[in-house]
């Protein structure tokens, strides 16, 4: 029940209904949303996130009943955006992409001013399991070749990460870890860069998520030698599990919508509602896949869950790589 | 060949090119607007084009990149205020000649240059884009770092004699852009417990500030002191003597505009650097560089421009976005099905011909809205200056605003304004305290790789590629030392007999 469908009479009587502080629950979520409602986006225009956030907002507005306009708030390894979309006001009306970073960022960079806690969950939508990629004339075939290699030259082989703080440096600092080889961090400005360096042979290893490297792969410009998962379905066909190689590393990235922490539970309740029907919008389906990663969607409570999850799982990554 | 010819009928067709003229002029008109960039023009537009054919989608991203990049250079040359990034070199030498009362020369010089070095590079994007594709490929850490280097020399360039001063100012932007998270280790510097300190400072509202505010607040000086002349446009092409003595300078900031635009990581911003610097070094007249000088102009434009048809050479040819524009660009290629990359050219030559014909026509297109809009956009200059300067201080808050809608952004530009005044009063030249802030993250990262990969062995900086640039990058400043020498030796030897 939106304010914008109910004729005057409704409106007025609604409006009344609240102003004599009996808004029950009803009133309260038809009082959402009244105006324009804002999706801030923590990275720059173009990127991954960025491509992600416009996405859904160009499906859920119907959803919602109102425009959503994209606002990119980018700084401080998405310090600034996070901030700005934890500290809005908790009526809805702004709302922030909570990515891989507000989970990795508060244990690897001193003094990152928020984390999840000051969000309210609303919903998963993508959760790309991270990759390593070699060049196809690298001579590396697979995980293990890759280890014997670093193990036989310890210190010679770069893997070229999305820079610090970044899940893909967990990743490959969690599995030099596991597997007790020496190898070096290249930082790169996101993982883009990282799979070209490695497609110039300037590194040997890149480190990105399976959206970000299935262009790669597509053509064969580059080679997949594990995926980052215990769930078959996640993987790509042809390339072994990390956990088959006995390796147990989930810290993947992920996008997601989060509200500010003390959103009204009516108002959450409205925009876990808009994502169920954008998340099974087969246009929206489509259109997600199309950029290289199918739509893993959880709401709510439940996406709450996996998120502080998550969170626990960077901080005992951390831990465990000594970073 | 056939594939060109059916590539250009094809952009030619009615609906394709009133969008693509369309996206051209929207272009224009963001570019010239401060702070509005390329990058947000692009980024705005990329959602319409979802549901469009693709090669309209993806001509129409073309054309508001060229039209953007071109723009920038109106508000540099009218107002002084570099309208993109990249405009910033169009500046010194096209303000000065608006000052002068030849602001229709230096439009008509611009537009002539950005449609040369527009077009060119797509010739090169036609006929050498594997080459130049597998010449960018190459570029690892050390040769962005002798890359970076060599564009931080035009500093010397772009300080207009004062070349202390200059270097003041630069490393003032090297300071500057220092604050922040360094993205090598993730420590946070200078910072001072302010969020948005730690989110770095970006080049967006500094340039705007820097430029714009001593502007307005000189012209409100001049109020009253003199009548203001009166300017009028009546020609926006000079004689065919000058453009004729323009075309070498062209040529070679157009190669340098695409090469630069074609390597990952270098923009047009980059590429206008290098550009004004090299025409300066190499030019017969190069002390009129920053006064005002046709030079000038040619230079920066031609080489920001051919950097748009650069930058699509690794996107189209290998898959690989360069820069923001071309990794949005890249990803509606995605939304559209179609795969950038050597497989493109193999599944949809035609498409690939028709984008090839698409940047060819944008940038006649340019050369049509710029020349027969020359006059009217000078006019800009006929406004009152009571209602001219707020406006452009409205403009420049917008535009600080919207790159990262961050509030600080507008209170960062008012300070690099205020600044930019003092600079101006004393002296000391502004473009290089950008180029500073511009290459400062570069040049620390690269640093950072290259020592990462090389390890102790710090010969391992020289690469067969990056030595060329090093050598480059030096030769401005061991040229004159050395000509100094020989004239000092022959004379010795002329005394001696």
């Amino acid at each position: 029940m939106r304010l914008t469908h109910l004729t005057g009479a409704g409106k007025a009587l609604a409006l009344t209904g609240l102003a004599l502080g009996l808004g029950v629950s009803a009133t309260q979520a038809a009082d959402y949303p009244q105006k324009p409602v804002e999706l801030v986006i923590p990275f720059s225009q173009g990127g991954g996130t960025d491509q992600v956030g416009r996405i859904f907002a160009q499906y859920a507005e119907p959803y919602l009943g109102t425009e959503i306009f994209v606002s990119n708030r980018t700084g401080g390894s998405g310090a600034v955006g996070f901030s700005y979309g934890a500290a809005a006001k908790p009526d809805g009306h702004v709302i922030t992409m909570v990515v891989t970073t507000l989970a990795a960022a508060p244990h690897t960079i001193e003094q990152y001013p928020v984390s999840h806690e000051d969000f309210a969950p609303v919903c998963l939508l993508t959760a790309p399991p991270a990759t390593l990629a070699v060049h196809p004339d690298s001579g590396i075939d697979s995980l293990e070749d890759l280890i014997a290699k670093a193990k036989a030259e310890p210190g010679k082989i770069t893997i070229g990460t999305a820079g610090p703080g970044s899940n893909t440096h967990l990743i490959a600092a969690s599995l030099a870890e596991q597997a007790g080889i020496d190898v070096r961090y290249v930082p790169n400005k996101g993982s883009g860069p990282a799979l070209t360096a490695t497609y110039g042979k300037h590194i040997d290893v890149a480190v990105a998520d399976k959206a970000e490297v299935a262009p790669w792969i597509a053509d064969g410009r580059l080679k997949v030698i594990t995926v980052f998962t215990d769930d078959p379905a996640n993987g790509i066909e042809g390339v072994k599990l990390a956990t088959e190689s006995g390796f147990n590393i989930d810290i993947g990235s992920f996008r997601a919508i989060g509200a500010p922490k003390g959103t009204p539970q009516p108002v959450l309740d409205v925009l876990v509602e808009t994502c169920r029907k954008t998340a099974a919008d087969p246009k929206f389906v489509e259109h997600i896949t199309k950029t290289g990663t199918e739509p893993y969607v959880l709401l709510g409570e439940k996406f709450g869950a996996w998120l502080a999850n998550k969170h626990k799982a960077f901080g005992d990554a951390v831990k465990a790589a000594g970073l | 060949m056939n594939l060109l010819v059916d590539g250009f009928s094809a952009v030619l067709e009615f609906q394709t090119l009133i969008y693509l003229a369309g996206a051209v002029l929207l272009g224009i008109m963001a570019g010239a607007i401060p702070g509005i960039s390329a990058t947000m023009g692009v980024a705005l537009l990329a959602p319409l084009t979802f549901t469009m054919d693709p090669l309209i989608g993806i001509l129409s991203l073309v054309g508001v990149y060229c039209g953007a990049v071109y723009g920038g250079s109106l508000s540099a040359i009218l107002l002084g205020i570099p309208g993109t990034p990249g405009a910033v070199a169009t500046t010194l030498d096209g303000y000065a000649m608006s000052r002068q009362g030849r602001p229709g020369i230096a439009l008509g010089i611009a537009t002539l240059s950005s449609f040369l070095g527009g077009s060119l590079s797509a010739v090169a994007l036609m006929l050498l884009s594997y080459p130049i594709a597998d010449f960018a490929l190459a570029f690892g850490p050390q040769e962005y770092l002798a890359l970076v280097v060599f564009a931080m020399t035009a500093m010397a360039a772009l300080s207009g004699g004062a070349f202390l001063k200059g270097l003041f100012a630069g490393f003032i932007g090297l300071f500057l852009a220092g604050i922040g998270i360094d993205e090598t280790y993730g420590v946070s510097r200078y910072h001072f417990g302010h969020l948005m300190l730690m989110g770095g400072i970006s080049f967006i509202p500094v340039t705007i500030g820097l430029f714009a505010i001593p502007e307005t607040l000189l012209s409100i000086e001049r109020i009253g002191l003199a009548p203001r002349r009166a300017i009028r446009v009546n020609r926006i092409l000079p004689g065919r003597r000058i453009l004729l003595s323009l075309l070498p300078a062209q040529f070679r900031s157009s190669v340098i505009g695409t090469i630069v635009g074609a390597v990952p990581g270098a923009g047009s911003d980059v590429a206008a650097i290098v550009g004004y610097s090299q025409g300066k070094v190499l030019s017969r007249q190069s002390e009129r560089f920053g006064t005002g000088s046709e030079e000038g102009i040619a230079c920066a434009e031609s080489a920001n421009n051919s950097a748009t048809g650069g930058s699509l050479i690794p996107l189209l040819t290998l898959g690989i976005p360069g820069g923001a524009v071309t990794a949005i660009m890249l990803g509606t290629f995605m939304t559209h099905g179609l795969q950038p990359g050597p497989l493109l050219l193999h599944n949809n030559a035609e498409l690939v011909y028709q984008i090839f014909a698409g940047v060819f026509v944008a940038n006649i297109l340019l050369l049509i809205f710029g020349l027969s809009g020359s006059k009217l956009f000078a006019r800009v200059l006929q406004i009152p200056e009571s209602i001219l300067i707020p406006a452009i201080l409205l403009l420049c808050a917008i535009g600080a605003y919207a790159m990262r809608t961050n509030p600080v952004d507008v209170l960062i530009m008012f300070i690099a304004g205020m600044v930019g005044y003092v600079m101006v009063k004393t002296g000391i030249p502004r473009a290089p305290l950008i180029i500073g802030l511009i290459l400062g993250p570069m040049l620390e990262g690269e640093l950072a790789r290259s020592l990462i990969l090389i390890g102790t062995d710090w010969t391992g900086l020289f690469t067969p590629i990056s030595s060329v640039i090093w050598l480059l990058a030096i030769a401005p400043f061991v040229l004159p030392l050395a000509r100094r020498a020989t004239r000092r030796f022959r004379n010795h030897m002329k005394t001696k007999n």
